[in-house]
């Protein structure tokens, strides 16, 4: 059972003509089909991820450029010892720092609350079963969001990587240059800290 | 203790999920597309860059060029460079140099035929789609000097066009971050394989050399590497066919950084890193090599360029290694309301080339790509040509008087004896119209400056040569 089990666990990163690391090889092999869907499929995780992170339109934008750069162009030399998808979170995590060592002057607060505001505003058009609960679904949203965008950084890009990347613990780990332990510690204190900001705004 | 399930995503994360999933944003347009042209550009180039290294393979499996047999050939060589250098030198004297931006002009090769006609092999002519241009005859800062030296002796054209080659890019906000920086632990150090986003010089050039897969390797000798003629205001190139069937190269007073700048058909901005001196000293090389390299499938420059790159890994020592790095540059695209250039309706034997006077330029069956990289010599900035226009085209432009810029004279003819004053506008120079302006007025085309994923050549190693 248990070899049954672990061949099923390789086979994406083996044989599966849709997996992420085969798409992945065949690009680099010049099949640019397969690199459109490897960003169909991750667009918006490695987005949101990002805009979370910096929660600056522009800056969103242009890193998400550069890890897709990045992506396209370390495509000969990728191997796939690991998931697709935590290599390229690693890729927008470093990016992100990047960006935050910069501290890119167009960075602001107030863009920063703007941006958080059409979101929110975004998300009050969805719709809803009647005005009352979409007005309390859309506060939820905003708090909840802002809540994870001042979260500490290291807690934050953990709670993203695992609720916007749905990276594993293991995988947030290795993702973040950490042992186990302290991704666990750092999920663990994002959602605590999150609960306790939801909490202090109800 | 837990106090939740590892990996298992609990109320909150759920919750979280569905406020992220009604989110509708997203990346700009824009960068949606470039992300999806730049995966293009670097998976074009990565195919055409393997045919390009299977041809260097192939040459460097072949005896070195620079062995025993130079000395008994630069007897010879050192005679063609007798009369040969002469007519150069005499171009290059006669030249004015000190308004031309010195560190930045890279000439295209020029090519002189011998004093009795003979049939040239011009397969550049012939492959004009795919090399995109004909072949340089004549460039460098004055015009009329090297012409006249041209005309003596019955130059023809003979070498391709695409030299150096064009910055290409994908345009991106400003400040970016290194690309370098932060490669995950799945992806091997090594970054020879980044690819150049260049979509078009490198990969119709390197079309060609996939196409000649068994082209004899070009043999060359250094007849002369001295430290640079200080006399010789500029970077002049010139490759001439001499009456001993030889051919010479001589670049009187280059630095390390623009050789390998011609080598790897590249601007100068686009080579970094590397020594002190390596944009700081320059030196004077000549080389004499059998007339051969001027004809075959891989005539004149890409052969010479392949030359050059033995050079100087041979005797610079040079090691180095492509990457992408955001650099500050400019596109030059279309402007909204579109170009104003034409389709070149050039005919057989009428001059075709691109020719840049104060305040002025004209294009005669000029590719696009090539009035960028004149456009680099001009402004001292990398110009990353995104106008996806790729014939040749006519085109003149005029402007105003620009105390900031250096009075440019630069010629680079492909067929033909030069523009003359027949075809060239006489008219003074409009007031009040900068250069860019003129471009977007005239041409239709617009310099838009910003930070660009360009493809760098980044020195490793290099070493100060023996001169001799």
């Amino acid at each position: 059972m248990d070899t049954v089990l672990a061949s099923a666990a390789i086979m994406p990163l083996m044989g599966d003509a849709t997996a992420d690391e085969t798409l992945m090889q065949r690009y680099a092999r010049g099949d640019a089909f397969a690199f459109d869907e490897l960003y169909r499929r991750h667009e918006l995780k490695v987005w949101r991820f990002i805009q979370r992170s910096v929660a600056n339109r522009a800056s969103a934008d242009e890193l998400m450029q550069e890890v897709w750069f990045s992506v396209a162009r370390q495509a000969p030399r990728y191997v796939p010892t690991a998931k697709f998808t935590t290599w390229l979170f690693t890729l927008a995590r470093h990016r992100v720092i990047d960006a935050h060592r910069m501290q890119r002057p167009h960075d602001s607060i107030d863009e920063s609350r703007q941006q958080t505001a059409q979101l929110v505003e975004q998300l009050s058009t969805a719709p809803s079963e009647n005005p009352a609960s979409q007005v309390q679904a859309r506060q939820e949203r905003e708090a909840l969001i802002s809540a994870v965008q001042r979260l500490p950084a290291e807690q934050r890009e953990a709670f993203l990587l695992q609720a916007e990347a749905e990276l594993s613990i293991a995988d947030i780990a290795k993702a973040t240059g950490v042992n186990f332990e302290t991704a666990k510690s750092r999920l663990r204190y994002a959602r605590a800290a999150l609960k306790t900001m939801l909490q202090e705004l109800a | 203790m837990n106090d939740f399930d590892d990996d298992a995503a609990d109320e909150l994360t759920l919750h979280y999920r569905r406020a992220s999933a009604a989110d509708s944003s997203r990346p700009s347009q824009q960068t949606r597309a470039a992300i999806s042209a730049q995966a293009r550009k670097v998976m074009a180039y990565r195919t055409t860059r393997a045919a390009d290294e299977a041809a260097l393979a192939q040459m460097e499996a072949s005896p070195a060029a620079n062995d025993s047999r130079w000395r008994l050939r630069a007897v010879a060589g050192l005679a063609a460079v007798g009369l040969a250098g002469l007519l150069a030198m005499q171009a290059i004297r006669n030249t004015p140099g000190p308004d031309l931006p010195r560190a930045t002009i890279v000439a295209p090769l020029t090519v002189q035929a011998p004093q009795t006609p003979e049939p040239v092999q011009a397969p550049f002519r012939e492959e004009r789609e795919v090399a995109a241009s004909p072949g340089p005859l004549v460039s460098g800062g004055a015009m009329n000097s090297v012409q006249s030296a041209e005309k003596s002796v019955g130059a023809d054209a003979v070498s391709p066009a695409a030299f150096p080659g064009n910055a290409m890019g994908t345009a991106r906000p400003a400040a970016s971050t290194s690309p370098a920086a932060g490669a995950p632990a799945p992806v091997a150090a090594d970054s020879r394989a980044v690819p150049a986003a260049n979509a078009s010089t490198p990969r119709r050039l390197e079309q060609k050399l996939a196409s000649a897969p068994t082209e004899d390797a070009p043999a060359f000798e250094i007849v002369t590497l001295a430290t640079g003629d200080q006399r010789t205001d500029r970077h002049v190139m010139h490759l001439q066919r001499t009456r001993q069937a030889r051919a010479t190269l001589m670049t009187p007073n280059v630095t390390l950084k623009t050789l390998v700048g011609l080598a790897y058909d590249v601007q100068d901005s686009q080579v970094i890193g590397g020594p002190d001196w390596a944009d700081k000293s320059t030196f004077g090389i000549t080389l004499a090599m059998d007339q051969s390299v001027l004809s075959g499938a891989l005539a004149g420059e890409p052969k010479v360029r392949l030359m050059l790159r033995k050079v100087l890994a041979d005797r610079f020592g040079l090691e180095l290694h492509r990457e992408f790095r955001p650099l500050r540059a400019a596109a030059l695209v279309v402007s909204e309301q579109g170009a104003k250039i034409r389709l070149s309706e050039t005919r057989p034997g009428e001059w075709t080339g691109l020719k840049f006077a104060p305040h002025q330029l004209l294009g005669r069956g000029a590719p696009i790509r090539r009035l960028a990289n004149d456009l680099f010599m001009l402004t001292g900035t990398t110009i990353v040509d995104m106008t996806k226009l790729d014939q040749t085209y006519d085109f003149a432009a005029q402007w105003s008087t620009d105390p900031g810029r250096p009075n440019f004279n630069w010629t680079t003819s492909w067929t033909g004896d030069g523009p003359g004053r027949t075809v060239w506008p006489g008219a003074p120079a409009p007031p009040n119209v900068s250069l860019e302006a003129a471009l977007e007025r005239q041409l239709g085309l617009t310099l838009q400056p910003g930070i660009f994923d360009v493809e760098v050549l980044v020195i490793d190693a290099a070493n100060q040569p023996v001169t001799n």
